[in-house]
């Protein structure tokens, strides 16, 4: 990158940019969420990952259907495509784990405890389940259930964070020692088009807006050179 | 279960080990943190052989001593419903036994990565994130243990069990009858406690020696 002039020698080049805004969104949001353990109010956490989770499931997908797609016989690209898959994965459970009612943690909980248990054999297990819950409700309640879930939700927010850490390295070092050098300038252009417009939403400047709110005046001015040339 | 403060147990002392494990779990969670590419690992190693020996052991021991003990408190072999202990008993052996394999499993996780990077002159980012991964996710599998213990294990066995009872927990728990150096758990407890806590367990201390 040829920092003086803000512009790019190759316009894929944008990619570590794209990739250091969404570490700093994953980090931001670990950090609400470890702010938000005394209160154990999630809403705003929510809001947040909702966000970074739209931003990365988007980003992936785009690299999958415009960028490696395109290359055939490329172990780097099916690496770089199942790894997309692991991150989507991951980001679900997450979400999904997120909209979990804390009811339902505390049975999927119990259930799991019954079954470690080697003190119950299997028809008794609904019925232990069900005394177990009844006493926790009764005993425990709900802040110490809780506290385990703010916890388990912590340790998957942590772990989604260094995935994409992992995954964005790995990627940045395929990008420019295997797709920059054989890929014209052109086709890299069409593919940093697709990453930064959404064709299929109203705004489809939304990304773009997203990083601008993001990025420093320097990277500001990058990105605004290279959308010149969309 | 909570008991009100007037009630304290003998073996309420086992709060200073649990206050020891959670101190060492936060500070090497923090010296992680701070780990730079191009450090070396030497520090967290010995800090990380440390936590890791004196958990194992408690864990050993809590399994050993006062899980038995609750079984022992369980009437017949199956589950009888409608009974309070007994539910409590089924479900805290189940959620130690979950919570012990989480623990154990994620420390062969970390000295796997410990193993591997060792040799290294220095550390690069990746390995640093796994090492920082690795270790909040046992200090997580750890809080939730001693969380179990605090809220179903000592209230119940404090129930079931008279003082006496509960220093040999005690001494089994601080004191390792297998080392050359029997007190090293509890000098280790000791070096992770505050001045206030110190003298509160070296009272103790000087009661198990007239146990051992």
């Amino acid at each position: 990158m040829k920092n003086e002039k803000l512009i790019l020698d190759n316009p894929l080049d944008i990619m570590p940019l794209l990739h250091k805004a969404f570490m700093t969104q994953s980090i931001r949001n670990e950090l609400l969420l470890a702010s938000s353990f005394t209160g154990r109010d999630l809403v705003l956490f929510q809001k947040h990952f909702e966000l970074s989770e739209r931003l990365l499931t988007y980003h992936i997908n785009a690299e999958d259907l415009y960028m490696t797609s395109q290359i055939l016989d490329s172990p780097g690209a099916r690496v770089n495509e199942d790894e997309h898959v692991e991150l989507r994965d991951t980001a679900s459970d997450l979400t999904a784990f997120l909209g979990e009612a804390d009811s339902t943690t505390l049975e999927n909980y119990v259930q799991e405890t019954i079954l470690a248990s080697d003190h119950t054999n299997h028809d008794e297990i609904t019925e232990t389940t069900e005394d177990i819950l009844n006493i926790l409700s009764q005993t425990i309640g709900q802040p110490r259930i809780a506290n385990r879930k703010m916890r388990d939700l912590y340790e998957r927010v942590v772990a989604l964070r260094f995935l994409e850490s992992d995954h964005f390295e790995n990627e940045e070092s395929f990008i420019s020692t295997q797709i920059i050098p054989n890929m014209p300038r052109d086709k890299q252009l069409e593919i940093v088009k697709h990453l930064l417009l959404d064709q299929s939403c109203l705004n489809s400047r939304w990304i773009i807006e997203w990083l601008m709110t993001r990025f420093d005046s320097d990277d500001q001015k990058i990105l605004n050179n290279l959308i010149l040339l969309l | 279960m909570r008991r009100r403060d007037s009630e304290n147990s003998t073996l309420d002392h086992i709060t200073f080990v649990h206050k020891a494990l959670r101190t060492t779990a936060s500070e090497l969670i923090n010296s992680t943190y701070r780990l730079k590419t191009g450090d070396n690992l030497k520090g967290i190693n010995l800090a990380f052989t440390s936590w890791v020996s004196a958990l194992v052991f408690y864990l050993e021991a809590s399994e050993k001593y006062l899980e038995q003990h609750l079984k022992q408190l369980l009437h017949g072999r199956n589950y009888i419903g409608n009974n309070y202990n007994n539910t409590l008993i089924i479900w805290f052996m189940g959620l130690a036994k979950l919570n012990r394999t989480r623990q154990l499993k994620r420390i062969d996780d970390i000295f796997s990565i410990l193993h591997v990077e060792i040799g290294k002159t220095s550390l690069i980012t990746r390995t640093i994130q796994h090492l920082n991964l690795g270790i909040l996710r046992l200090k997580i599998a750890q809080e939730d243990y001693l969380e179990t213990q605090e809220e179903s294990l000592i209230p119940l066995i404090c129930k079931h069990s008279n003082s006496t009872q509960q220093l040999h927990f005690l001494k089994h728990i601080l004191i390792d009858q297998e080392s050359e150096d029997r007190k090293w758990m509890i000098k280790w407890v000791i070096g992770h406690l505050d001045s206030t806590n110190t003298k509160l367990i070296s009272d103790l201390e000087r009661r198990l020696d007239r146990l051992i």
